[in-house]
């Protein structure tokens, strides 16, 4: 397997187009970096998408919307091509729920534009604290103390924090769950097949957290907290 | 052949002339996995490099060895886009059926749909193609799986195929039925998933739809514009007009007589 400088996992849940879309995104890039797609069966009922040097395919069942599918391609990664320095984590966002649903997309899609990518790229060479990347005004705190959060996933959150040992001190995360992270501190939290073991937990389908907590969205703001519990920053670009 | 047959791989990726015989005979190949050393890892190697696209399943030899690992490190070759669908799921062969009702119960929580196949109903062809002739004349049950496996795999298709030639001949009432059940079990199960398929893009359509729906377009532009404009107090407004007369795009007679025009062109 060739060495890479990024991973881009992306998870496609709406339509193919979203693929054609990150492809013309990753050609505007000078560095080579290393694609990993998921899926839905429903996608490919004409032709099997085929494995190519650059480009992996899995298929997977709707199980934790992006996070589920993002889930599967880091133990992709992790199996394939381990020692890629930097995980770029994307999906194919539609927030139908809200009117800034597409100005929302195209500003945390930001960080592969070509001068942002070597930015941040250069950030993390440079910065040995800084541990994601992410578009600038998409950084979020819900903490309110006492182990509170301002969310329908307040209590959800408290019983991961406990299970996942994550101090009550920065619980800043990325709204949207699409930014770069170390792939290091990936591994290191999900030892294993860790990230498997989590994806079993979250729900089926398209599910939403407007009247109750999900699974799901907690880990939105874990894969955040992956990073900001070890001790390493989040800083907007 | 009236039957599903797939080419049973031993030495994991291998054996590259039997595995093209097979393909081309539209048999997919199952690989065996066995728990030892890296097998899995190199399988995936090869199953996600550009020489991994074709038809493939796993069997999965049972040494009383039943940790989850053995299961969990099967679940990135279950989602790779060319691993075979059989008629009820993706087929996984279990020689031996200690570690079944655990593949079962572990692929359910991954949501993966995987036909655990086993002993009962999963045939190793031994005797070459005229094992199978028996088989046809005396005890054909269409559900059966069959394994071919070893060295010479390729005369043994060739085989396989004059025995079913042989069988259109002399029991052509047989061979018919049989070939139609075959297709028509084949049809079934893709109209199954495809159904599966539609329903689950019909509940993402419909979710869609909802939150579509939620948005009142009118009603968000009047509350955008009142929140913007309608809102402000009235000496900001006039405070407005009176930079808009330094700026010279308003006259300043426009500030107190209502008949001449506001704005410059």
């Amino acid at each position: 397997m060739d060495r890479y400088r990024y991973a881009i996992l992306y998870h496609n849940y709406y339509s193919l187009d979203g693929i054609d879309e990150m492809r013309q995104k990753i050609s505007a890039l000078d560095t080579p970096g290393i694609l990993l797609l998921c899926s839905l069966p429903d996608k490919f009922a004409g032709s099997l998408p085929p494995q190519t040097a650059h480009e992996k395919f899995v298929i997977s069942p709707n199980l934790g919307k992006d996070i589920g599918g993002k889930l599967l391609l880091m133990q992709l990664l992790f199996s394939l091509a381990p020692e890629t320095p930097y995980t770029f984590l994307l999906h194919d966002k539609r927030s139908y729920q809200k009117q800034s649903g597409r100005w929302e997309k195209e500003g945390l899609f930001s960080i592969l534009e070509p001068e942002k990518l070597s930015a941040i790229t250069a950030a993390f060479d440079d910065d040995p604290n800084l541990g994601i990347a992410c578009a600038s005004g998409y950084i979020r705190n819900e903490y309110l103390g006492d182990g509170r959060f301002d969310t329908t996933n307040s209590d959800l959150l408290g019983e991961l924090m406990k299970q996942y040992a994550i101090p009550a001190r920065h619980l800043r995360f990325v709204g949207g769950t699409m930014f770069c992270i170390r792939t290091a501190l990936l591994r290191d939290f999900f030892p294993g097949y860790g990230a498997l073991e989590v994806r079993a937990t979250l729900e089926s389908g398209n599910v939403l957290d407007h009247e109750h907590g999900t699974r799901t969205h907690c880990w939105e703001r874990m894969l955040s907290w992956v990073a900001t519990s070890a001790g390493y920053k989040i800083k907007e670009f | 052949m009236f039957n599903r047959f797939y080419y049973l791989q031993e030495d994991g990726c291998g054996d590259e002339t039997g595995r093209q015989a097979a393909l081309q005979a539209n048999m997919p190949i199952m690989h065996l996995v066995d728990g030892r050393g890296d097998s899995v890892d190199r399988l995936l190697l090869h199953q996600y490099g550009a020489e991994g696209n074709y038809p493939f399943c796993l069997a999965l030899r049972d040494h009383g060895d039943d940790r989850v690992e053995r299961l969990q490190e099967l679940v990135l070759l279950l989602v790779h886009p060319f691993y075979e669908w059989g008629e009820g799921g993706k087929p996984l062969f279990v020689f031996g059926a200690g570690c079944r009702g655990q593949a079962e119960e572990y692929f359910a929580g991954q949501r993966l749909e995987v036909e655990v196949l086993s002993g009962e109903t999963v045939r190793l062809l031994e005797a070459g193609a005229g094992e199978y002739y028996r088989y046809c004349v005396n005890e054909y049950s269409p559900g059966d799986v069959f394994l071919l496996r070893g060295a010479g795999v390729e005369k043994v298709i060739r085989d396989l195929q004059a025995v079913t030639e042989d069988l259109r001949l002399e029991h052509p009432v047989f061979s018919r039925l049989a070939a139609e059940n075959a297709d028509i079990r084949k049809r079934l199960a893709r109209m199954d998933r495809d159904n599966g398929r539609l329903v689950q893009e019909n509940s993402i359509l419909r979710e869609l739809a909802e939150l579509s729906s939620k948005h009142d377009e009118v009603d968000y532009i009047l509350r955008f514009y009142k929140n913007e404009y309608e809102i402000l107090p009235l000496w900001y407004k006039r405070f407005g007009h009176i930079i808009k007369v330094l700026q010279g795009k308003r006259s300043f007679r426009s500030l107190y007589d209502k008949k001449v025009k506001k704005y410059k062109d």
